[in-house]
């Protein structure tokens, strides 16, 4: 099981075991028992609620309870009251706080604000403040990432408004925390291409100038971190950046991405007699880019890769394939 | 002899916490009273024990704890009226008495001590009374990720303190004090370091977490200093290089050796995050006094006798009776320990105590919350090598502790610099620093100053200095109007027979006449102290790290191994595990950094489905 | 080491004895998935005799959910589009679909796979609208083991699948979503599986691949996203997505190897994510899947796509 080290079982902890769970496979099957008797006799009110309630604190995954819960709150509607749909909100953030990667608890959660009668900007604001809770506690998690892009789906549906800007300082900080948060760094290439297509951006040029300074600077701070590097490619792919800086500027930027690029690898070879693996991939994909605009250009790439064999031997066969087609 | 003037022990602190943290509460959270302190002394002591220990000092009485675990029978005895002996924690009236011992040549090891007490203290309607305050003799702080920590938590004496963060570390330089740069979102973040240099600065943080792993780098520099190695072999620029060695390596000189040094900086930088966002931890009330006590405590629990205001008259190792100043007797079947502080009269064996710490206490009348990140209380400040007034070849360390930690009222501070420097010269380099501090604080904490961005000055000869940066760089030639208020002042140099900066080596608990003498059965005539083994008096280092490796080899003397030291099986051993204790340092906060495992042992129970 | 075959055989097969442990109870809403993983693994094993074949196939004719249609984890739990895949594979396994969806049940549990598609081509798991490519993928692989794909149900599910590709080469649960392993094989399986895999382009591929690459770790374990820990599962989730496009080698396969080997127990059986960790069924399998496609320990070719016995699958329809 994830994360859970192996336990020696002698036999006495086995029969310690047994005794104890003896108690708890009754006390939960019993539970269970009378909770799909009830569904299976259409009872639909609070006191089932109840009982899936206190089931699912002991076991989060059983969905077949979210279901019936959802089935009871379906049922029992308009007096099923808005305080009810807020102590169901709360229910939830608990069973989260214990549980933060259970794909059910995260679905019902959805389900329960899409169905809230009060439904609104500030429910939904709250909502980000919550998420941005469990992303401090645990910023990769990916349930939480996901239900973060929901939840401002929702938000600009409620107050047309784009909040873009306002979730690129969110990415910034949270790269800022950890440059190898790659949700982070997911998020901003979203985010991005949301300002971009928004038309929110009023000085393209100087936003993507002060992106690769950015860049660069992570970059230093890190060259063996694979987010920075995957984002990067992007970056110099991208046909929104080429537009925004136009042809003179994106060639130039290159040409700097690739000087410093250069001046790190350099500089893993001056310290330990080796090429740095992420430098290189990156080189090649720089070059090809360059060679497009300037086909007398001479590439490294045959070097490069013979070198990224010796470097990145988990990878070779990649190398020796892209070798091979040139 | 019932002493009044003393500081609440743990004990008489602990009820009203016990209530407010039910939560994390399990029985033996109980503190058990101290003999001497809330329960009066023992008319009698025991006819016969496995050991006798003298001093209760951080070491003693880790051992004394370690020892009553395993099963041995400790009859444990200070001869003044407190706990903590060398690691005590003194009342200002305790430490006059304490100053004026030393002055008296009544206690070994200490010598030159001058005391100022400002007219403010004082027991008849003044501002402060004496028990306001709680002064370290040897103060200390705990990293996060060290041997202490974890025998604090396995032998549950932590449950008996209150630790708190410490993050900020400052490295005094070009008059002004730098906070360290140190995580890698500060280096990432960080605007004025050139690119070149957080990509060393980086290289070199990754490459020390492990470097025992990388012979290849640091080998060729192994006898040489750590300076020449990060300017060589890292390219780091000074500023990066002072950082490390002094104030993440806490290193005294700049020609430390490579792997000295190394270990030192390595264990800063694995203590970040273990807690929360900082490397070290204090405890509230009071320093080595406070664990110390602690110990004691526990070593109680475990049946160890306490008697204070006891004193060796001699020992006889051939009847293996132990005689008392006050007549009583006892017989020792395995050893007796003994703190040189607490040495017979006529004794004859006291180790060479070769090394001298000097150290300067100062109680201020400053809160400087100036120095500290936000809702901690204490600081370090490290000036390196040259960094002073008076040319300084050695550091001065200061440790900065605020009313937060309860040592001292509110609006007051206690600072505690100390320096490895010998003779006449250390007083220079600690009155320098201390003089460094009062200008930096004044500046800091001055009212004058509004707007502390942006600020325009004109200086002397006309030129127009703007600074938006770093106020400290601003105000260079900025004098002080106010002199900071001087509540105490204490100075003293403590001796110690352990070098500067080395590990605890076995040798020294055995000086070579005691060997001889044991060897040969043939004792020093006149010596109160034949067969008696000597604990080492606390070195200068700030953190707790010498304290375990000198308990646990005078643990394997006494037992024969070190295998069993501290392994005590507490009942509710599975209760424990599930609730641990980090959830009770203040200012703790749930590291992100490997939430994996955290986030994903609540939800064991389940077979999911991928890790995401 | 060795693959300590035997052990693991005697592991699966105790799986379903554990009646005294909590956690057997706790795990009834996978009780399904459970069958179908041992069975497979069981399969690879080249034991497949080890469970009662009349036994498993009522087990599963016991999970049909006659309210909704298809198939639920337990008996009285609820259909779900992954419990309702894990029951075709298993009766597929068996050869015995016709003796279970019958009556009108075929066509019911078909209405219910398709009724759970949405507008934009995507499938939500059941009725309570979770959408993710987890399920556009077990819909059209049970829909291709049941031969019933239409054109109308797949154009419009590519289409999803296709927003879902990242600029890193890998794909999300959603579009816009951050790239995943296991989303990656979804995706790949579900256009392996209509035969659409030339929707993405050559480079488009080679990205791709090269995130996939991007998972091994230097201890030769796979992770599932960058900068996590390596975990047994992705054995399968990365190799298999590697093996669809034809680049199962650019992995180091006898470090990978090593890490599945040294994840076993070698007292009691079982593979876990990492080495000495507790042991699961769900891991068990995908390390063993993951060393029967790098040609591993003699074990029985397993197909990448539909995660079955390749002569179990070669009897599939294909859909052109």
């Amino acid at each position: 099981m994830h994360g859970i080290k192996r336990k020696k079982w002698t036999r006495e902890l086995i029969n310690q075991k047994k005794i104890h769970d003896r108690e708890r496979i009754n006390h939960y099957r019993n539970l269970v028992d009378k909770a799909l008797l009830a569904r299976d006799s259409n009872v639909y009110d609070l006191d089932s609620l109840k009982q899936t309630a206190d089931i699912l604190q002991l076991n989060p995954e059983l969905n077949v309870m979210w279901n019936y819960r959802r089935d009871i709150i379906l049922h029992i509607g308009d007096s099923f009251s808005e305080e009810h749909w807020n102590r169901e909100l709360i229910f939830i953030m608990t069973q989260l706080k214990r549980f933060p990667k259970v794909y059910w608890i995260w679905d019902h959660r959805i389900w329960t604000l899409n169905n809230h009668p009060g439904s609104s900007l500030k429910l939904w604001k709250a909502e980000l403040d919550i998420v941005n809770k469990l992303l401090e506690l645990d910023s990769r998690n990916y349930h939480g990432w996901h239900y973060r892009r929901i939840v401002i789906v929702k938000i600009q549906s409620h107050s047309s408004e784009n909040m873009s800007k306002e979730e690129l300082d969110y990415v910034t900080l949270k790269i800022n925390q950890n440059i190898s948060n790659f949700s982070a760094w997911h998020q901003r290439v979203q985010v991005i291409l949301s300002l971009i297509e928004g038309n929110e951006i009023d000085e393209k040029k100087q936003f993507f100038e002060n992106e690769v300074s950015y860049i660069t600077n992570a970059m230093f701070t890190d060259a063996e971190d694979q987010s920075v590097w995957f984002y990067l490619k992007w970056f110099i792919k991208s046909d929104v950046v080429k537009e925004s800086l136009g042809q003179k500027s994106y060639l130039k930027m290159l040409e700097s991405l690739k000087k410093n690029i250069i001046a790190i690898n350099d500089d893993d070879i001056a310290f330990s007699g080796k090429g740095n693996k992420r430098c290189l991939n990156t080189l090649i994909n720089i070059e090809n880019i360059q060679k497009k605009f300037n086909p007398s250009l001479e590439l490294h790439t045959k070097e490069y890769l013979q070198i990224l064999i010796e470097v990145d031997p988990l990878r070779k066969n990649r190398y020796v394939h892209l070798l091979s087609n040139l | 002899m019932y002493n009044t003037e003393r500081r609440p022990s743990m004990a008489e602190r602990r009820p009203s916490i016990i209530a407010s943290s039910a939560q994390y509460s399990s029985s033996s959270l109980v503190v058990p009273h101290l003999a001497g302190i809330e329960d009066p002394l023992p008319d009698t002591t025991p006819d016969k024990v496995d050991v006798l220990i003298a001093g209760t000092g951080m070491v003693e009485s880790v051992l004394a704890a370690a020892l009553a675990w395993q099963g041995s029978s400790v009859l444990h005895i200070d001869q003044n009226d407190y706990y903590g002996d060398t690691s005590a924690t003194l009342t200002v009236d305790q430490l006059k008495r304490w100053v004026s011992q030393i002055n008296e040549t009544m206690l070994p090891c200490y010598s030159n001590a001058k005391l100022y007490v400002s007219n403010a203290i004082g027991n008849d309607n003044r501002k402060y009374i004496s028990r306001d305050f709680g002064i370290d003799l040897s103060p200390k702080f705990l990293f996060a990720k060290s041997d202490l920590l974890s025998i604090l938590v396995k032998s549950r004496v932590h449950q008996y303190l209150e630790f708190q963060s410490l993050s900020t570390f400052h490295t005094y330089e070009n008059d002004s004090f730098e906070k360290l740069t140190n995580t890698k979102q500060e280096i990432f973040t960080n605007q004025n370091l050139p690119l070149m240099t957080k990509r060393n600065l980086m290289r070199f943080i990754k490459f020390v977490l492990d470097w025992e792993k990388h012979p290849q780098i640091w080998e060729p520099y192994a006898t040489k200093s750590i300076t020449e190695f990060l300017i060589e072999k890292f390219n780091l620029e000074p500023a990066q290089v002072n950082e490390l060695i002094f104030s993440i390596g806490l290193c005294y000189t700049a020609d430390t050796k490579v792997p000295h040094a190394l270990q030192r900086i390595r264990r800063y930088l694995i203590s970040f995050d273990v807690y929360g966002p900082f490397p070290v931890l204090y405890s509230k009330f009071g320093g080595p006094g406070e664990l110390s006590q602690g110990f004691c405590r526990s070593a109680a629990v475990a049946g160890a006798t306490y008697k204070l205001n006891e004193k060796l008259q001699s020992f006889d190792p051939t009847t293996k009776v132990a005689t008392f100043t006050d007549g009583s007797k006892v017989m020792v079947s395995e050893k007796v320990i003994m703190s040189p502080t607490q040495a017979p009269r006529s004794h004859k064996h006291v180790p060479k105590q070769n090394f001298e710490i000097h150290r300067l206490t100062c109680v201020v009348e400053k809160s400087c919350s100036e120095w500290f990140t936000n809702n901690e209380s204490g600081a370090v400040i490290v000036f390196p090598p040259g960094s002073l007034k008076s040319g300084n070849k050695r550091v001065v360390q200061a440790l900065i502790l605020g009313s937060g930690s309860e040592c001292c009222p509110s609006g007051t501070c206690i600072w505690y610099l100390s320096t490895t420097e010998q003779g006449d010269r250390a007083e220079m380099d600690l009155d320098a620093a201390l003089e460094a501090m009062e200008i930096s604080i004044i500046r800091e904490s001055s009212t004058d100053i509004v707007n502390d961005e942006d600020i325009v000055q004109i200086t002397d000869n006309g030129q127009t200095v703007v600074n938006s940066v770093k106020l400290g760089q601003s105000f260079r030639e900025y004098y002080p109007r106010e002199p900071v208020q001087h509540l105490l002042k204490l100075y003293y140099t403590q001796h110690t027979s352990t070098p500067p900066f080395d590990i605890v080596a076995p040798s020294l608990f055995e000086n070579e006449t005691t060997i001889r003498a044991n060897k040969l059965n043939k004792f020093t005539a006149e010596a109160g102290d034949n067969g008696v083994m000597y604990t080492a008096m606390p070195s200068t280092e700030i953190s707790y790290d010498e304290v375990v490796t000198a308990a646990k080899l005078l643990y394997e003397k006494i037992v024969g191994s070190d295998d069993d030291f501290f392994d005590v099986d507490f009942e509710d051993e599975e209760e424990m595990m599930s609730n641990p204790p980090p959830a009770k340092y203040e200012n703790a906060i749930i590291d992100d950094e490997d939430a994996d495992h955290d986030m994903d042992a609540d939800s064991s129970e389940f077979v999911g489905e991928m890790e995401i | 080491m060795e693959l300590c075959k035997n052990k693991h055989i005697r592991y699966i097969e105790s799986l379903d004895k554990r009646h005294e442990d909590y956690e057997y109870w706790l795990s009834e809403h996978l009780r399904l998935n459970g069958v179908y993983w041992g069975l497979t693994a069981l399969c690879i094993l080249d034991a497949k005799d080890t469970f009662n074949r009349t036994e498993i196939i009522k087990f599963v004719d016991s999970c049909w959910d006659d309210r909704y249609g298809g198939f639920a984890p337990f008996p009285r739990h609820d259909s779900h589009l992954l419990t309702t895949l894990s029951g075709i594979q298993i009766l597929a396994t068996y050869d015995a679909i016709d003796d279970v969806l019958k009556g009108d049940r075929m066509d019911r549990c078909v209405q219910f796979i398709v009724g759970n598609q949405l507008d934009d081509g995507s499938f939500q798991g059941d009725r309570f609208g979770e959408v993710d490519t987890r399920f556009v993928y077990t819909a059209l692989s049970s829909l291709s083991i049941l031969n019933k794909l239409t054109n109308e149900i797949v154009d419009p599910a590519i289409r999803f699948i296709l927003r879902c590709y990242n600029f890193d080469g890998g794909f999300g649960l959603c579009p816009g979503a951050e790239s995943h392993a296991a989303q990656v094989f979804t995706c790949l399986g579900a256009l392996k599986i209509v035969n659409k895999l030339d929707m993405l382009s050559e480079e488009q591929i080679e990205e791709t691949a090269m995130w996939l690459c991007e998972r091994q770790l230097p201890e030769g374990g796979l992770n599932g996203r960058p900068s996590k820990l390596p975990d047994v599962c992705y054995s399968w989730w990365v190799l298999s997505s590697l093996a669809i496009i034809g680049k199962l080698d650019w992995i180091n396969f006898e470090k990978l190897r090593e890490f599945i080997i040294s994840s076993q127990d070698v007292v009691n059986g079982g593979i876990s994510d990492r080495p000495d960790n507790e042991v699961d069924v769900f891991h068990t399998i995908f390390g063993l899947a993951g060393l029967s496609l790098m040609g591993y320990d003699n074990l029985v070719p397993i197909d990448p796509v539909y995660c079955m016995p390749c002569s179990v699958t070669e009897n599939f329809v294909k859909y052109i």
